[in-house]
């Protein structure tokens, strides 16, 4: 729908525009050439990489059967539809509309009704709710018009999530997933050191489009870290350390917009999109504890 | 449960100095004896069902608000997040030194520069972050005052479109160059909130303004400096709601209508970086509020 | 306001230039309801916008029925209050750690932490992310993007 005007508004969304593609044919091993002593050594900067869900949550069964409820007791309690003004009486269209209702019975006097007296205003009995039938919806239906076609809806349920395929941007249609890669046989989320003194959010952006691929549209968030975990040779460390020689991990949160992560490094073995259940699972006990509270829960 | 119905109320509500106050016909039935006085715990609550005020509003799943939830407000805490930053005090009224018998009772002075004292910018936490009050739209059609048959058309639109019952409005001031007499009813409004503003908000931007061809986004001038951000219709972009679109014999006549979102950022910054998450595009320049933090 | 709508006698005002008088001048009388079809319409419009005749009757719960809608109530009120706890101690959580990472970041490098904490200008949503919907666009993901290469100078 946006498609109209859309150009024009596109170039003021500042959002994390990718740097020259000359830039990412530089070798991940140039990592290795911070100086030791610099303040920038044990630094890396990891990415929070999301799809945001496409669909609506999954309905909790009592929220579901509570808009069931509430929605009927605002039907009972509507104002007659006000058939008149939409339908100009001697029209056609307004005796199709009328063929298609069931009006109601009618009080007569000397009869029984089991459901109690009707009180009839406009057509409507007021003790009831209202059903209007569309006429359209019942005599148009076989037809081939592509206008009086019924709706139908895509699923919910996308091939990928049948084929139970873990790497498409295509599952899990109404929850957040995250990116996970596997390197040296370790699941986490990606993370890259830090070799030159530039924002954080910057050196995370650029690194995954070298492990990743460049035809990638991300969003980076904000250029603030959202956490850090801190490491001792490699072992993660607990968030109230007061260790002073320590490697630090910030991870800087980002929102996939379009084009799919394809490996183009030897250091990555596998990635999975993966919602908060599913990292749980997937990554160290440890590792989740100081992170879950960052994956959203939808 | 009509709540206080006064005789002399013509000059607070602006309407034309006559203090008869016109009888209502209940729609429905009352029961008497519940609105006695001397009970007031009989008085039924408007979200009991036994009350004739009773109205479910919790029909449906809300898109937007459940997407401002899970989505938006972790996001915007993070962008607005600024370490260490203290809060950004308001301009407050002046006291009075009390250095002459005179200043005591003497109302303060207003703040340096403005007229009413402004609000004190707190930085950034997990307690204040933005989110959509309310929505307002409002008609105001200037040839009420010739034409005052204008008013049923105005009303009638805006309760199509937004499916909530309209209030009018009336003529603050005396203006005779534009014909313009206090009390005279010229056009309508209505103010929409929970579901019935996310409704409005997700038809403007899915089916309203990506139709305007003109339309190049909301002015990033346009706010009110603590959160709230306005922005007009005309009455030829009236035309793609679809309550007008698909009726369009019914509505030879339309009129242009002024949008205010009320949110609960405070500043207009923070409201349009919610409102960019809904699909509301912005374009221009935007204006830094100075603030002595 | 009705009245003025219908009027069995036009007037037409004439502008003569030759003086500041308004003239009147009583034309020929138009066949009654001539000019029906408007008050029609407005009258309609009007009883679109009233209750009048279609207000439909009050609720009447019986005891039980009653008694069930409140503990529906209480438990819908309940419901969203732990929901809404439960979102706030999240995004708590969520401050928190944003705060550790920065006084972290603050201590360890200077340069990285005003990188970290200058605001970012006119900062926005991309419209490309969309409120969800109920269903699915026929097109799920838009998988072939290439990046705008800049131009050199």
């Amino acid at each position: 729908m946006l498609e109209m005007g859309q150009s024009e508004i596109e170039h003021s969304i500042t959002g994390y525009s990718p740097p020259f593609v000359e830039v990412f044919t530089m070798s991940v091993r140039n990592f290795a050439s911070v100086a030791a002593g610099s303040e920038l050594a044990g630094i890396s900067s990891a990415l929070l990489l999301s799809r945001i869900p496409l669909v609506t949550p999954d309905l909790h069964p009592f929220e579901a059967a509570y808009y069931n409820y509430q929605n009927e007791l605002k039907r009972r309690l509507m104002w007659t539809f006000p058939k008149y003004y939409y339908f100009r009486k001697g029209t056609v269209a307004e005796r199709e509309f009328v063929q298609a209702q069931k009006y109601p019975l009618f009080k007569r006097p000397g009869v029984w009704f089991p459901r109690g007296v009707p009180d009839l205003k406009h057509g409507r009995d007021r003790r009831f709710k209202e059903e209007v039938t569309l006429p359209k919806q019942q005599e148009r239906a076989d037809e081939d018009d592509e206008l009086s076609k019924p709706v139908v809806f895509n699923s919910r349920v996308t091939a990928a999530d049948e084929a139970g395929d873990l790497t498409s941007l295509e599952r899990r249609l109404s929850r957040t997933l995250y990116l996970l890669i596997k390197t040296k046989g370790a699941w986490k989320f990606p993370s890259f050191p830090l070799v030159e003194p530039k924002p954080l959010h910057e050196a995370a952006e650029q690194g995954l489009r070298e492990i990743g691929s460049v035809n990638m549209n991300t969003w980076t968030v904000s250029n603030t870290p959202t956490a850090v975990l801190k490491y001792s040779n490699g072992k993660l460390l607990d968030a109230e350390t007061q260790e002073k020689e320590v490697e630090r991990e910030y991870f800087i949160k980002s929102h996939i917009i379009g084009g799919d992560f394809q490996i183009s490094s030897s250091d990555v073995e596998e990635f999975r999109w993966l919602t908060k259940e599913e990292v749980e699972q997937t990554v160290e006990p440890q590792y989740y504890g100081q992170l879950g509270h960052l994956l959203s829960t939808v | 449960m009509l709540g206080y119905r006064s005789f002399s109320t013509s000059s607070v509500s602006l309407k034309v100095g006559c203090a008869m106050v016109k009888p209502v016909h209940h729609r429905v039935k009352v029961i008497k004896k519940l609105l006695s006085p001397r009970f007031p715990e009989l008085k039924l609550s408007p979200t009991d069902p036994r009350s004739p005020k009773f109205r479910p509003e919790i029909t449906h799943q809300d898109r937007v608000q459940e997407h401002i939830h899970n989505t938006l407000r972790s996001d915007l805490m993070l962008i607005n997040y600024i370490h260490g930053e203290k809060p950004a005090e308001g301009l407050k009224r002046r006291q009075w030194d009390f250095t002459s018998p005179y200043h005591i009772n003497r109302p303060a002075r207003p703040p340096k520069g403005e007229k009413v004292p402004t609000p004190t910018i707190m930085p950034q936490s997990w307690k204040n972050v933005p989110g959509i009050e309310k929505v307002v739209v409002h008609s105001f059609v200037a040839n009420c005052t010739s034409d005052p048959k204008l008013n049923i058309g105005v009303s009638l639109q805006l309760q199509q479109i937004t499916g909530v019952k309209p209030q009018s409005v009336y003529a603050k001031t005396n203006l005779p160059s534009f014909g313009l007499r206090k009390g005279v009813k010229m056009g309508a409004k209505v103010e929409l909130t929970g579901r019935d503003a996310s409704q409005f908000l997700s038809t403007l931007t899915e089916l309203v303004l990506p139709r305007i061809t003109t339309f190049e986004g909301i002015s990033n001038r346009a706010g009110s400096r603590y959160g709230t951000v306005s922005f007009g219709l005309k009455p030829e972009d009236v035309l793609y709601f679809p309550e007008i679109y698909y009726n369009q014999d019914a509505w030879a006549k339309r009129f242009g209508m002024d949008i205010t979102i009320h949110t609960t950022a405070q500043l207009d910054r923070e409201a349009r970086q919610l409102l960019s998450g809904l699909g509301l595009p912005f374009v221009g320049t935007e204006r830094e509020p100075k603030l002595t933090r | 306001m009705l009245s003025n709508v219908r009027t069995s006698i036009i007037r037409q005002v004439d502008y003569l230039t030759s003086g500041t008088q308004l003239h009147f001048i009583r034309t020929k009388r138009k066949k009654a309801g001539s000019d029906k079809s408007e008050v029609r319409k407005l009258v309609t419009q009007l009883s679109v916008l009233s209750a009048n005749r279609k207000q439909p009757k009050l609720l009447k719960f019986s005891n039980e029925d009653y008694v069930k809608h409140q503990v529906i109530q209480k438990s819908w009120n309940l419901y969203v209050r732990d929901k809404k706890a439960e979102e706030a101690n999240i995004l708590q959580k969520q401050y928190e750690s944003i705060r550790a990472a920065n006084e972290d970041l603050q201590s360890v490098s200077k340069e990285l932490f005003s990188f970290a904490n200058t605001r970012e200008p006119s900062k926005r949503f991309p419209l490309e992310l969309r409120v969800p919907t109920e269903y699915p666009p026929n097109q799920i993901w838009h998988h072939d993007y290439t990046p705008k290469v800049e131009k050199k100078k």
